[in-house]
Order: C-alpha cells, then sequence, then structure tokens
C-alpha cells in the first residue's frame, strides 16, 4: 500500500547553489520520469509533489539553522549532527507525501485515510531515506 | 513595457513554479479518470455558479421586455379564457337540456326531437318594465327567423319577434304582450298564459275550465298547440295558496319557472319540420 520513495533523496541533496529555476525544472522532471514508469500511479503526481518538496527545502533549511543557503555547494552533511537530517529530511517528506496522497484522492472526502497514508508512508520512506544519508553522504 | 518586464522578473521563480505546478496539475486532471471526474465536478460546480450570477443579472435588465411580452400573453390567456368558459357553459347547459333531467321539461315528457337548439346569450335584457324585452346575440347569419321560441334550462322565456343580421329582439315572457297557449300538467286542461305588470316572478294563467281541480305545486306548461315551443316546457309552478277561484273560469297565479333577473344561457328553438308542417297547409285556409 505505501511504497518508500527512495528517489527524494536526490532532491533533497540539490546543490543549494543552483539557480532555483534550474532546482525546479530538474526535481519536476525527474518527479515526471518517476510517474512515467510507475504503472500504477497516476500521471503528474510525483511531478506536482517533489516540485513542492524543493520549494520547501530551503525554508526548512533555513529553519534548521544553516544560514545563507545559497553560498554552498552542497548540503554539508558531516558538519551536521545526526539529529539535525531528522529536522531536515522528516518535514520534507511528510510535506511531499501529504501533497503526494492528497492529489492522488484528490478530494476531502476520505480525509483521514489520505492522511494516515500520508504519515504512514513518510515514516517508512522516512526511515530509508536517513539510513541512506548517514551511509552515502557523509564522508 | 521594461518596467513591467523588470517587475515580472522580480518574480521569476515565483512565476516558473505556478506555471510547473499548474502543468503538473494539469497533467494529473488529464490523464487520470479519477482526478478528472472529481475536478469536472467542481469546476461544473464554479462555472455552474457563476452562470447562474450572470443569467440573474441578465434577466433583470431583461425585465421591461419580459413585462411587455407577459402583458400581452396574458391578454391573450384572458381572451382564451373567457371563450373557453363561455364554451364549457354552453355545453353543460345544452348537456342538461337534452336528457330528461332537464328542469325545464315537465314531468314524463321528453324533448321534442323537432325542435334543434341554438344555444345563444342575452345580451340585454330588463326586468322593471311592463314590456320587457331580451335582446339576443345571436342573427339571421345563425339562422334565427321570427317566432323562434326562446326558453332557458329552467323554462320558457320568450319568442323572437324580429332579427337583424347578428342581433335578435325576443319578446320576455315578462311582457304585456306575451301570450302563450299552456296546459296544466297531467288534467290536460288548456289556458293561456299572460302577464300582469309588476312581477317579474309571476304570470297567470287564464281561460282556465272550472271543473279542473288545482293541486298545490301544480305545474303549467307548454301544449301542442304553438309550434314555437315544444310540448312539455315548464312555464311555471302553482302554489294552491295564491288563487282566488272565482267566476266562470279559472285566472291561476303561477311562479315563473325561469329566473328573469339572472337570464344566462338562452337557447332558441327551431322548429325542425316547421317548412314541412307548413307547407302541408298551403292552399287551405288557415283563419
Amino acid at each position: 500500500m505505501v511504497v518508500p520513495f527512495a528517489f527524494l533523496i536526490f532532491i533533497f541533496m540539490l546543490p543549494p547553489s543552483w539557480p532555483v529555476p534550474v532546482l525546479y525544472l530538474v526535481s519536476f522532471f525527474t518527479g515526471l520520469l518517476m510517474d512515467v514508469f510507475s504503472e500504477d500511479i497516476a500521471v503528474g503526481l510525483h511531478a506536482a509533489s517533489s516540485l513542492l518538496a524543493i520549494s520547501l527545502r530551503s525554508r526548512i533549511l533555513q529553519l534548521t539553522g544553516i544560514s545563507n543557503i545559497r553560498s554552498q555547494e552542497d548540503i554539508s552533511l558531516d558538519k551536521q549532527s545526526l539529529l539535525w537530517y531528522a529536522f531536515f529530511l522528516f518535514p520534507l517528506i511528510f510535506a511531499h507525501h501529504l501533497a503526494y496522497y492528497f492529489l492522488e484522492a484528490f478530494s476531502f472526502s476520505y480525509f483521514f485515510y489520505t492522511f494516515f497514508k500520508a504519515i504512514l508512508g513518510s515514516i517508512y520512506t522516512f526511515i530509508l531515506l536517513y539510513i541512506i544519508c548517514i551511509t552515502f553522504y557523509r564522508r | 513595457m521594461l518596467r513591467l518586464l523588470s517587475i515580472l522578473s522580480r518574480f521569476r521563480n515565483l512565476i516558473l513554479w505556478l506555471v510547473l505546478q499548474l502543468f503538473a496539475i494539469s497533467l494529473i486532471v488529464r490523464m487520470n479518470d479519477h482526478q478528472r471526474h472529481i475536478f469536472g465536478n467542481i469546476m461544473l460546480e464554479v462555472s455552474g455558479d457563476l452562470h447562474s450570477q450572470r443569467y440573474s443579472f441578465n434577466r433583470f435588465l431583461n425585465l421591461p421586455a419580459q413585462n411587455d411580452s407577459l402583458i400581452v400573453q396574458n391578454r391573450r390567456l384572458i381572451q382564451r379564457n373567457d371563450s373557453l368558459r363561455k364554451r364549457i357553459q354552453d355545453y353543460e347547459a345544452r348537456l342538461l337540456l337534452t336528457t330528461t333531467e332537464n328542469p325545464g321539461l315537465a314531468d314524463g315528457y321528453e324533448m321534442d326531437q323537432g325542435y334543434r337548439l341554438i344555444p345563444c346569450r342575452a345580451i340585454h335584457t330588463s326586468l322593471n318594465k311592463s314590456y320587457n324585452y331580451i335582446y339576443l346575440d345571436k342573427g339571421s347569419k345563425d339562422g334565427v327567423y321570427e317566432n323562434m321560441g326562446v326558453i332557458s334550462p329552467q323554462g320558457i322565456a320568450g319568442k323572437v319577434i324580429r332579427v337583424s343580421k347578428n342581433y335578435s329582439l325576443a319578446l320576455s315572457a315578462i311582457n304585456l304582450s306575451f301570450k302563450l297557449s299552456a296546459k296544466l300538467q297531467g288534467q290536460d286542461i288548456p289556458g293561456v298564459y299572460e302577464w300582469e305588470i309588476d312581477d317579474p316572478y309571476h304570470g297567470y294563467i287564464d281561460k282556465v275550465r272550472t271543473d279542473a281541480t288545482i293541486e298545490d305545486n301544480m305545474k303549467v306548461v307548454t301544449s301542442n298547440v304553438s309550434t314555437n315551443f315544444p310540448e312539455g316546457y315548464l312555464v311555471g309552478t302553482i302554489r294552491a295558496a295564491d288563487q282566488k277561484l272565482e267566476g266562470s273560469y279559472y285566472r291561476l297565479r303561477m311562479e315563473l319557472a325561469t329566473n328573469f333577473s339572472q337570464l344566462n344561457n338562452l337557447y332558441l328553438l327551431e322548429a325542425v319540420s316547421k317548412n314541412e308542417l307548413d307547407s302541408l297547409s298551403s292552399g287551405f285556409i288557415k283563419e
């Protein structure tokens, strides 16, 4: 029922020094690609939600304490604590999943079910992405 | 123009984001049935709302023209209503007349088949004069001729004395010049109906033989002597309390069957076989 969306790590780790339009386009087409290659998922869902996720990323980065985001080449994870990843990843994942499942339902009649799906999915994805982050993005 | 572009370029990120999101959502809605269905419903609600507001505004602007057309239609409908109502009244009265429950027919008589009914209306009548006449709305173009009998559904009403193309004049039964040969029902004793002034609700049957027995509520009907009226049509009712029985013949007072203050549907009696009957006596002295 819920699948972890592992491709989100690529979107979240895009260099923040890139100009914002480029970031938007890249995440949009990544999401579109994911849509096209999944049989049972409606086309356009991933595109819309990953676009939303990346537009929230800089905000989240500001909120979690990193200043002047634009100047950094990469999201340097070695300098941050493990806890920071959680605060960075989870809201983004959660926002993405909310958008995704609510767009899939496209109505508020089964609100609790979609919300529950979003929560479960985001927990699942968060665990997966956290492990990936720790494993692959530290020096 | 440059200034507009510079303002737009301040929001270039946002505009790009909006464009991409709208594109994504349009992809979702167009390519997926579930989402398209729901989206279609939402859009139907929104556009229905907008359309109905615009429609009511337009209707408000259109009110004078609508008003005029409604007035015209109203007038037409009122006229049609009137004519239909008249037709219904005619049919009802005619239906009543041609059945045996016709109140103008005395018991035991049936409507003579030798008479055809022409429905008409009293367009003018009077009640309080010595010589009352009834103006009828049918004339020679409707087949009316002189000496036709005029009946109401309750009883006799008069006799036509003058005919023009569209209208005719009838002597009312409450007219001093109106005389009719009548008889007492049951005993078949003949008499002459005539009217005395000042009482439009009562008349007299004169020259009744004194050996007639007078009972209360006895009916006076038309006899078969005149060809204007079929036999057995009601003229009036005799109340036993009113009578002064004296002299060599009786002059009986009766209550007239027709209510002359409410003359509505009247019928002209066309004697179908009149010409044939008249032709029988041609060549013979009639007086």
